[in-house]
């Protein structure tokens, strides 16, 4: 008997049930997925990154930015992700496959050698502060190991008596050349405004907050005055907060 | 080279077939154990291969037990309240512990888990004393509303305690109250006084009787 | 080579073909020669070149302002180059190459149209050049280990289709019908890779799929290549040569079947990790998978131990086997490594820090390369017909391999482990947290350079055995001419 034909049928079949596990099954759960309707806002979710924040990301993905930088915001349980303030969302903080709809490629990243920027959007809004930090991460962070990305920039010197022009970079950080104007290309500034854009806060059907904690605190957001003896505790109320949007299903 | 690498030599010299070498049990038992706890791995924490369930759910029902209770007793709800309740209770929920009004904001009794117990306050009164939030009400006299007005209805019933119970001003967030609860507890105590009779109040011994959670 | 003739087996020859003569071993290896040294050759360049790139890029961290100012060089484009340059430069076409060499050998049958398989071959350096220079460049797809653009993995797709075509019409003329056990694991690999590098490429690169479904494809297809072609092709070359070097044959063929159908499915069975941003049945079943891998990976590690005990001796002398020695033990560690940290609560440490990388080099390097090294110092002198010319250089390549592997890995595991704790700590500040591995990634770098000039040794034997043999036929042939009496 030729095992020949059989053994090739039962690798064959073996192979084919990883690619029907991980290729074909993923794919027809989640990659018909569509945006989903914040209820409290109306806003659709993710939302669509404007035009010059699309160029950025492929200026992040042609410089590699996923190799040091993580964009994937893990679970309590996991790490210490929150506790570090990487997360964006009042609810389940951990991302979820609706907040990637909007990315190609989707650079989920594999090594923190630098923080998570699943987020950073909420946290790094000044683009000075993001564009020194591209230009020189030493001027920004003391010790850092990111690599420079001064060819993101051009650099004119200054004569005698001229003024920097509006697109330079503003000369007050310590360590900036003094007799040079540093023009971010277009670039640096695509690479700040998708930096910008990237934030995971979309509460959804499957990021529910975490219980709230049983409590007999009075609500201090009483418009009404009460009565003269009311006891006078004023413990905040601690249960969700109050703009907590929640979407149905998405189906 | 004379020999086929991959399959077993007689021993030399003594003519003897080598006996084929087979898998060690001990490895074939390994591999069993460990497919054992792959699929008790796999029943934990995959999620019954949700689409929404993210670690560390273990269910979508659990998802869906999480989600914020924010489906809303309706303007019915609200406009009953305000007419009725709110005399003494206030608009604030906060109650006039001076004159015997316990808070509605935050009370124990209100955000139980069940809303068996405060049904039957709302249908057939309470007489106190009674300790909510700490603070002792000892001549406290509640009304029943159960045979009263807008209250007869269950509906109507319910939209009123579930705004009590959701009111986020105030602090609350407790599950709804469904029509269906209601009348489930109004036709198993009709005994108590006979239909449309809401005269025997309950009191808190009564009531501590009664499951608050499950 | 004495040429010694196989008495045909109890098993006949397929039905059709005309029993032709047995074919010799010198016939064999004189119709492998050319396509196989070829892509030895592009193999031990582009592993020169990517350990360079690799080198610094691990300086950029000694120094960030390394060549910062040209953005060819920046940090995330030298990387995925020299990944690259490794797994495709050469890994991939030193596995095609010692699978030719063993189907061959095995089927004991010569090489189908090697011609076309040379031009294959070139094919696939070209995608691989092009690839790498477009990365370099800036036109990286985003994805890892299948970063090359379409204008360099088009033509290494086709190159790959072009050989593998050559090997199964090999495999099917062969004369030694029965399947060995090396067979199975190559044969498995070689259709395999066309099959994921297919599907990622076609769902990745040039109709993506939507949102996160793209990097579960990326995470399968990167698992898939280490466990199924660099892990089966260094398993198939190891089962083939080891039991040559120390004339003993393989422990159990039934062991060997066992760990070829456990590592096939519980190989192919991983992708991401623990906490990863998708549904939890997807995680879930990746480390079920990855935790499985225990079972193949004690199968293997048994059946090369019973294979190599007592017998050593024999093969001291040798030197390919002292790379095929310490391959075992490095597949053996860094798939355990493997086990532990897909754990979740292992996981909470180890991932997303130098833990991972270094267990991942641990395997590519000390296990694949290793082996890939033994196999291009067994074969290459059979193919040229002479030794190499200073077993000195070699016994030194191994050293510098050896030590540089270990050097890299064990302390940039160290250190990823540090890097994990620091990280967890909330307290410490991300700046801070460089203090717990940036020691730990410099001594690596020394490992790293070691590795370097192992790879520049592998290049210098391969060129001095290629221009010994060069020079011997050249000398005959001047020789024969002035017996001749042409002018030269």
């Amino acid at each position: 008997m030729n095992p020949g034909p059989l053994l090739f049928l039962g690798a064959f079949f073996a192979l084919a049930t990883s690619w029907l596990g991980f290729v074909l099954a993923p794919q027809l759960q989640l990659g018909r997925e569509q945006l989903v309707e914040i209820q409290e806002t109306g806003v659709a979710y993710p939302p669509m990154r404007p035009g010059m924040a699309r160029q950025g990301e492929r200026v992040y993905r042609a410089n590699g930015c996923f190799y040091c930088h993580t964009q994937q915001v893990r679970e309590q349980l996991y790490g210490a992700d929150v506790v570090r303030g990487w997360g964006g969302r009042a609810g389940k903080v951990q991302s979820v496959a609706q907040d990637y709809l909007q990315d190609s490629p989707v650079m989920l990243g594999s090594q923190r050698v630098g923080p998570d920027l699943a987020n950073i959007g909420l946290r790094h809004p000044s683009a000075n502060a993001l564009l020194w930090h591209l230009y020189n991460p030493r001027l920004v962070a003391t010790g850092s190991v990111m690599p420079p990305y001064r060819y993101l920039f051009t650099k004119r010197k200054l004569k005698p008596g001229e003024k920097p022009s509006a697109e330079a970079l503003p000369s007050n950080m310590p360590g900036a050349p003094v007799d040079e104007q540093i023009i971010p290309t277009d670039d640096a500034r695509a690479l700040v405004a998708y930096l910008q854009s990237l934030h995971s806060d979309g509460v959804l059907f499957e990021t529910p907050p975490p219980p709230a904690p049983p409590t007999n605190a009075v609500a201090t957001a009483s418009t009404n005055a009460p009565s003269t003896k009311a006891p006078a505790t004023n413990a905040p109320a601690t249960n969700t907060p109050a703009r907590t949007p929640t979407n149905g299903p998405a189906k | 080279m004379s020999a086929e690498p991959n399959k077993p030599l007689p021993k030399a010299g003594d003519g003897s077939e080598r006996e084929p070498v087979v898998v060690p049990i001990w490895l074939i038992g390994l591999l069993a154990i460990s497919i054992y706890w792959g699929m008790l791995y796999v029943n934990d924490h995959a999620g019954e291969f949700s689409a929404k369930v993210y670690a560390p759910y273990p269910t979508l029902a659990e998802v869906e037990a999480a989600q914020p209770h924010t489906s809303g007793p309706g303007p019915e709800g609200k406009k009953n309240f305000v007419m009725i309740c709110s005399t003494c209770h206030q608009n604030t929920g906060l109650g006039v512990p001076a004159e015997g009004k316990p808070p509605l904001a935050g009370s124990e009794w209100v955000l139980a888990p069940l809303p068996d117990r405060m049904i039957r306050i709302a249908l057939y009164g309470l007489q106190g004393p009674i300790t909510v939030k700490g603070q002792e009400f000892g001549t406290l006299q509640m009304p029943a509303w159960g045979g009263t007005g807008a209250l007869t209805n269950d509906e109507t019933l319910a939209a009123v305690l579930t705004y009590i119970r959701q009111n986020k001003e105030w602090g609350n967030n407790a599950s709804a109250v469904t029509a269906e609860q209601v009348k489930a507890i109004r036709d198993s105590l009709v005994k108590r006084d006979g239909p449309g009779n809401y005269s025997t109040q309950f009191t808190v011994p009564e009531l501590q009787k009664v499951p608050d959670s499950k | 080579m004495t040429a010694i003739p196989l008495t045909s087996q109890s098993q006949s020859v397929a039905p059709g073909l005309v029993t032709a003569p047995t074919v010799t071993d010198a016939e064999i290896d004189a119709s492998c020669q050319a396509p196989i040294l070829l892509l030895f050759a592009n193999a031990a360049v582009w592993l020169f070149i990517g350990s360079v790139l690799g080198l610094l890029a691990t300086l950029k961290f000694h120094q960030p302002e390394i060549l910062a100012n040209c953005a060819w060089f920046t940090y995330g484009r030298v990387h995925p180059a020299q990944m690259n340059a490794f797994i495709y430069g050469f890994g991939v076409p030193t596995g095609l190459a010692v699978l030719l060499w063993i189907v061959c050998q095995t089927g004991r049958v010569r090489l189908a149209l090697p011609q076309v398989v040379v031009a294959g071959a070139l094919l696939w350096n070209a995608g691989v050049t092009l690839g790498l220079i477009g990365i370099l460049y800036g036109d990286s797809t985003g994805f890892e280990w299948l970063e090359m653009p379409r204008y360099g993995s088009i033509p290494m797709l086709a190159g790959y289709l072009i050989i593998g075509v050559m090997a199964m019409l090999t495999l099917h003329q062969r004369r030694e019908r029965a399947l060995q056990i090396s067979q199975w694991f190559l044969l498995t690999a070689l259709l395999w890779f066309a099959w994921i590098y297919t599907t990622a490429n076609f769902l990745l690169v040039a109709f993506p799929a939507r949102g996160v479904v793209q990097p579960v494809i990326d995470s399968w297809y990167i698992n898939n290549l280490t466990n199924i072609w660099f892990g089966f092709i260094g398993i198939a070359t190891l089962f083939y040569l080891v039991p040559k070097l120390i004339d003993n044959p393989l422990y159990s063929r039934y062991l060997a079947v066992f760990l070829f159908w456990t590592l096939l499915f519980f190989g192919s069975w991983t992708a991401v990790g623990p906490g990863a941003p998708m549904p939890a049945w997807i995680p879930a079943v990746s480390t079920v998978g990855t935790v499985l891998l225990l079972i193949p990976t004690l199968a293997f590690a048994i059946t090369l131990k019973k294979t190599m005990e007592c017998q050593t001796q024999k093969a001291k002398t040798s030197l390919p086997f002292q790379f095929l020695f310490f391959a075992p033990p490095a597949y053996l560690l860094s798939r355990l490594a493997l086990v532990v940290t897909s754990l979740a609560r292992v996981s909470v440490v180890t991932q997303f820090t130098w833990f991972t990388p270094a267990v991942t080099q641990l395997f590519l390097y000390g296990f694949f390369a290793m082996t890939m090294f033994g196999a291009i110092y067994y074969i290459a002198p059979r193919l040229l017909g002479t030794a190499f010319p200073s077993p000195k250089l070699v016994k030194f390549h191994f050293s510098l391999a050896l030590f540089g592997i270990l050097l890299y890995s064990l302390p940039l595991a160290i250190g990823g482990v540090r890097q994990g704790y620091a990280l967890n700590d909330a307290s410490l500040s991300l700046q801070n947290t460089l203090d717990s591995w940036l020691m730990c990634l410099r001594v690596s770098t020394l490992g790293e350079l070691l590795m370097v000039l192992a790879n520049l040794l592998l290049l210098v034997n391969l060129g001095a055995i290629i221009y010994c043999r060069a020079s011997v036929e050249a000398k005959a042939a001047w020789v024969a001419n002035k017996i001749a009496g042409v002018r030269p």
